[in-house]
């Protein structure tokens, strides 16, 4: 688990430069799910290490309305299949509060 | 074993060797001074240091505590103290490397890139951050200033000691008595802020002082979550909802027969305001003459004078910056971020400063690693506001780089007019959590 982590690093290192648009996007949702992620108060759910498909079917689902929310709707909606995608594997590598 | 970010910070301190700088840092460390340490600085500094542990940050600020603007209205009604709005430096210091500096920015050398301050110190920058928020232009209602916000109608829009004085006049308000709040013209600091300060007021009146009433006379004909806003207002205090703001409105909106506890006069109304009377406590609107109780006058705001003394500014006192550095157009090597830049469709917001920051923040590190930043970043605001302490709502948007300015991605922007009652509940709760998530995410 942990080498594999580490060659994710090395593959994000390696294409960070095309990577730096998902972490830019990705960094705009830490004023409420925390930096990196991690957020203290449970309400606004930590989405580090969260897994990818999850992620995605889970803003579809705000976008369709199949997941009642209040603010996730609209942000799904204003982002592409390709922004969503990109973002989902970008959290997903990130650690959890636990592992650290 | 080597920890993901561990692993990240090594390689982008080897990076930083292997790209030969150029300019003036090339013997040392890359110097970056900011000026301001709310959000927009601290932010800033926080992701720069870090995306590029190898650059020298100092943030060089007048005060030694941070007392955060947003939320501060929910003070007037002894719903938090002063002291929840106090944040500290600690974490930017320690856990980030940041350099605090105490200390006043008072001038500025653009050619050697070196600001002065009121210590006499002078500090070398190989990119100059400028957040300096607003100022608020007491003279441009007639009748008002400095003073008179000070001692007797405050503005309490910069948190400190106008709030306070706001806070104890609302609650020191014979029964009956009326506060009255002047709305700014566009384009200002949080823009539901008014209308929520006016909202939590009268549900504060509703318990112990009943018979109270908020006015707030506006020159605008709209503002932002209005009709969330007038929604609220309906449902909570009385408030009846003019025709032109029916359009969408849910089926439970009551047309009240007594006068309610709130009312809002729009500009086309007669609501633009005049001029002050401080000794007979009344306000001047192009619709006559208003007496109150309490006057709480939001003045005109433009950028925060150091940006004006550096001559950042353009004619209408905001700056004008590259949308992807946010670099000033006015002086090489300076950006300018939060309420003081100029963002197009961004609105002047805490959450609109805080992206805007990491933006500038990843966009410098490449700039003094010689590379060329990212060419089309995003940005994001959220802003929640409540019309009582369990029914909020909340604005947002997502933006990009669009023919060079800042717009809007297409998607709905705010809390559907027929949100149930446990989602604007719900939009409350998240709104106190967001108070912390948002400045851990700035200072900690």
């Amino acid at each position: 688990m942990k080498k594999v982590m580490i060659l994710s690093a090395l593959m994000l290192s390696s294409s960070a430069f095309a990577d730096e648009r998902a972490e830019i996007m990705a960094n705009n949702c830490a004023g409420c799910h925390g930096t990196d992620g991690i957020v203290e108060d449970s309400s606004l759910i930590s989405i580090a290490g969260l897994k990818a498909d999850v992620f995605i079917e889970t803003m579809k689902d705000f976008r369709n309305n199949e997941r009642s929310s209040t603010i996730m709707r609209n942000v799904a909606l204003a982002l592409s299949d390709e922004e969503i995608a990109a973002m989902a594997k970008y959290f997903e590598a990130l650690p959890t509060g636990e592992e650290k | 074993m080597i920890s993901r970010r561990e692993f990240l910070s090594l390689a982008a301190a080897f990076s930083a060797t292997a790209v030969l700088p150029t300019g003036s840092f090339a013997a040392g460390k890359a110097k970056v001074v900011v000026i301001g340490g709310g959000v927009g600085g601290a932010t800033f500094a926080k992701y720069l240091r870090r995306k590029a542990p190898n650059v020298d940050v100092t943030i060089i600020e007048q005060n030694p505590i941070y007392i955060r603007p947003y939320g501060s209205s929910e003070v007037l009604t002894g719903h938090i103290d002063m002291s929840d709005l106090e944040v500290n430096y600690d974490a930017l210091r320690n856990k980030y490397g940041v350099n605090i500096a105490i200390d006043r920015a008072i001038g500025l050398d653009a050619d050697r890139q070196i600001v002065k301050t009121a210590s006499g110190t002078e500090y070398a920058y190989d990119r100059l951050v400028v957040s300096p928020g607003i100022e608020l232009n007491y003279d441009k209602v007639e009748g008002y200033s400095k003073e008179l916000a000070e001692t007797k109608a405050p503005s309490g829009w910069i948190p400190g000691s106008q709030t306070s004085l706001l806070r104890d006049q609302i609650q020191n308000m014979r029964q009956g008595g009326t506060m009255l709040i002047v709305a700014p013209p566009n384009p200002y600091r949080c823009p539901p802020g008014p209308y929520e300060r006016g909202a939590l007021v009268a549900e504060w009146m509703q318990k112990h002082n009943p018979t109270g009433k908020v006015i707030i006379t506006d020159p605008k004909n709209k503002f932002t979550a209005g009709n969330n806003f007038l929604l609220g207002w309906n449902r909570l205090y009385g408030y009846n909802i003019p025709m032109e703001f029916m359009d969408g409105m849910p089926d439970d909106v009551v047309e009240h027969t007594n006068p309610g506890m709130i009312d809002w006069i729009p500009g086309k109304d007669g609501g633009t305001p005049i001029s002050f009377d401080a000794a007979n406590m009344s306000i001047e609107i192009e619709g006559g003459n208003i007496k109150a109780d309490v006057i709480n006058i939001v003045p005109p705001m433009r950028a925060g004078k150091i940006a004006q003394q550096f001559g950042l500014t353009n004619e209408q006192g905001w700056c004008p910056v590259s949308r992807v550095t946010f670099e000033s157009e006015k002086i090489a090597n300076v950006h300018v971020l939060g309420d003081a830049s100029i963002a197009d469709a961004m609105p002047k917001s805490g959450f609109a400063a805080n992206t805007q920051a990491k933006v500038a923040a990843y966009a410098i590190a490449h700039l003094l690693a010689g590379e060329a930043p990212e060419q089309s970043p995003a940005f994001e605001n959220t802003c929640y506001a409540l019309a009582g302490s369990d029914y909020g709502f909340f604005v947002s948007a997502v933006y990009e780089l669009r023919d060079g300015k800042i717009a809007k991605k297409e998607a709905p922007g705010l809390q559907d007019l027929d949100a149930t009652e446990a989602q604007c509940r719900l939009s409350a709760v998240y709104q106190q959590a967001w108070m912390k998530s948002f400045t851990e995410d700035c200072f900690a």
